[in-house]
């Protein structure tokens, strides 16, 4: 035994050492998370894909996923998994949609669980992939070069049935402004050229067409946003929606409705409408309930998909209410909560995805 | 084995007076600057209230209180230290049979049986000090909270940077174990790289031997960016492929590090 003294001694040093590390790490307590359900349906298509991602400050690497079933799932990143990490947030897609997602200088554009990636190869001829969430399902189409086109700057906008909008963005754009959209048939597969009656310029931007109706945003060399509304050959300014909170802005509908969030408050959700169809603009709030004053709030946030305000506010006491409103009729799809026990740590809410 | 085991503990026996010692003087350095930080700050919010003529809440408003984080801020250049320590621990580990005044290193090489025990019982020295240097790291960390909740008045202490956990070297002490084993394997990998370009030293004449290490830096490092190149320029592999992938070649690079090390040992360096 004496022979073996150092090396024993150095063994022992590890073993006790990196014991008391490896005991700490593996003996971290687990929450659990309980969903309290005030309206609606978990089980509704548009809310059970919704999910939830709770970060534990105290081992940092774990996050949990919680869905409003109430299925967690633990998840823990490591060094190599952070090096191989996908940001392209289609990591559900079959493997040659990921692959052609993950191109330089693609541009991307989602609506309705519809991803498209629209790709300009170098002899200007458009590939645009499609892939619906939840399948396995990947559309291809190779289109020839559009007339008018130079470059490889070309963003898809809008889809209104078959039809894929693309606009072109970048440095020609920036300076001389365009007349041309393009509109890609889905069915057919071929694009066309849309001449608009306005140029349009790099911080321009359209934020639906609706038959001939165009809702747009301009951005004139004093600075000042106007927002318009194209008509055939008549163009109204539409002065209420030139508010810089309104600017993040989601097609309803397919293009006939935009909807666009404001700031949320400790007591309201407000969000706004304007429908293409009857030229109405209407503003919506949904009052919350009551809280303690002294409740600290540590998250809120909306946002508009799918044709859903989806509101979240994380209290220390409540933990996260989730409210699903229709962002048209103001109908409530979902209210509920989601609670967590955990004595020692306070868990964190990172993000709200729709898969 | 026997003889692996034997070599090992001769290893070990040969170094254990200086790795307590710097055990021993780190640790006392990480801790006596916990007392420091706390001191300091107590001084800085104690001389901010004396000329400001404020009360202990409006002083911390303006200084803000002390957390771990902050207050273990030191350890991160003890973890430098240390990292240099066992660098120039894996180099010296061989030169000091060479250089020394018994000439020890022709005891190792005339002793029967086979010479890769001699290197994998410096191999394994070099990796057990590595081991028990993160692990006494943890420990001390650890101790050090305990010191500082034990030293700070309540009221100067950060309460949202309250845990063991929350301090400077969470990037390193993730509490996931399989960064423990992805940081243990790299440390491995570089060891047995040092390992190979010492072994070349002695065995080439000094050209000879700078050439030699020049490519055997050159070739990985220029494989690696050559490869990265690749696969950004083609988008052949996804990332989590293209992780696999390098961990695949780094692998195959490791087997051939120990493979050429061995060679060397037992074919071109004589006594």
């Amino acid at each position: 035994m004496r022979t073996y003294k150092y090396i024993l001694c150095l063994g022992v040093i590890c073993i006790l050492t990196l014991g008391v590390y490896v005991v700490y790490a593996s003996s971290t307590e687990e929450p659990e998370f309980t969903i309290q359900t005030i309206q609606g349906t978990p089980n509704d298509r548009l809310v059970k894909q919704l999910q939830f991602e709770f970060n534990d400050p105290e081992s940092y690497k774990t996050d949990y996923e919680v869905t409003l079933k109430g299925d967690v799932e633990k998840k823990r990143t490591n060094y190599l998994s952070e090096f191989a990490r996908d940001y392209s947030d289609v990591t559900e897609a079959p493997r040659s949609f990921r692959h052609f997602m993950s191109q330089i200088e693609l541009s991307r554009y989602e609506q309705d669980k519809e991803v498209f990636g629209l790709y300009v190869t170098k002899n200007g001829s458009w590939e645009l992939q499609s892939w619906r969430r939840g399948t396995e399902e990947v559309q291809t189409y190779s289109l020839p070069k559009p007339a008018k086109t130079k470059g490889i700057y070309y963003r898809p906008f809008q889809r209104t049935k078959q039809k894929l909008y693309v606009k072109r963005i970048g440095d020609v754009v920036q300076k001389q402004g365009t007349n041309n959209i393009y509109v890609i048939d889905l069915k057919k597969k071929t694009v066309q050229l849309m001449v608009l009656p306005f140029q349009l310029k790099e911080d321009d931007e359209v934020f639906a067409i609706y038959q001939n109706r165009v809702l747009y945003r301009q951005m004139p060399d004093d600075a000042k946003t106007r927002v318009y509304l194209r008509d055939n050959s008549t163009a109204t300014r539409l002065k209420f929606l030139e508010r810089e909170e309104m600017w993040d802005t989601r097609v309803i509908d397919e293009g006939a409705v935009v909807g666009m969030t404001e700031n949320m408050t400790e007591t309201k959700i407000k969000w706004s409408t304007y429908d293409l169809r009857t030229k109405q603009f209407t503003q919506h709030r949904y009052d919350l309930p009551k809280r303690d004053l002294n409740e600290v709030q540590r998250f809120a946030s909306t946002t508009i998909d799918n044709g859903l305000v989806y509101a979240l506010i994380e209290t220390k006491k409540n933990g996260t209410t989730i409210l699903v409103l229709d962002a048209q009729t103001e109908e409530v799809r979902y209210e509920g909560t989601i609670k967590y026990d955990m004595p020692k740590s306070n868990l964190q809410l990172n993000e709200m995805t729709i898969n | 084995m026997k003889q692996y085991i034997q070599l090992t503990n001769e290893e070990i026996k040969r170094s254990f007076k200086l790795y307590m010692i710097v055990v021993l003087a780190m640790a006392a350095i990480e801790l006596a600057s916990i007392v420091a930080q706390v001191m300091y700050h107590e001084r800085k919010v104690e001389n901010f209230m004396e000329l400001n003529r404020v009360s202990v809440t409006e002083a911390l408003k303006q200084i803000d209180t002390l957390g771990y984080s902050e207050a273990s801020s030191f350890f991160s250049y003890i973890i430098l230290i240390g990292m240099a320590i066992v660098v120039i621990y894996a180099v010296q580990i061989w030169y000091r049979d060479w250089l020394g005044e018994t000439k020890y290193i022709y005891r190792l090489l005339m002793l029967p049986g086979s010479r890769a025990s001699i290197f994998f019982s410096k191999l394994t020295t070099v990796f057990l000090i590595i081991m028990s240097f993160i692990g006494i790291q943890w420990c001390v960390l650890q101790s050090g909270f305990y010191l500082f909740d034990w030293l700070i008045q309540p009221e100067y202490q950060n309460r949202s940077d309250l845990s063991p956990v929350r301090n400077v070297m969470r990037d390193f002490y993730t509490m996931n174990l399989i960064d423990l084993g992805i940081i243990l394997a790299f440390s491995l990998f570089f060891v047995s790289f040092i390992f190979l370009l010492v072994l070349i030293e002695r065995s080439f004449r000094k050209g000879k031997a700078i050439i030699r290490i020049g490519f055997e830096i050159f070739v990985p490092v220029a494989s690696i960016i050559g490869i990265l190149a690749l696969l950004d320029e083609t988008r052949l592999l996804l990332e989590s492929e293209a992780m696999f992938l390098m961990i695949g070649l780094g692998l195959c690079y490791f087997t051939y590090i120990i493979w050429k090390s061995l060679r060397l040992l037992q074919r071109k360096i004589t006594v």
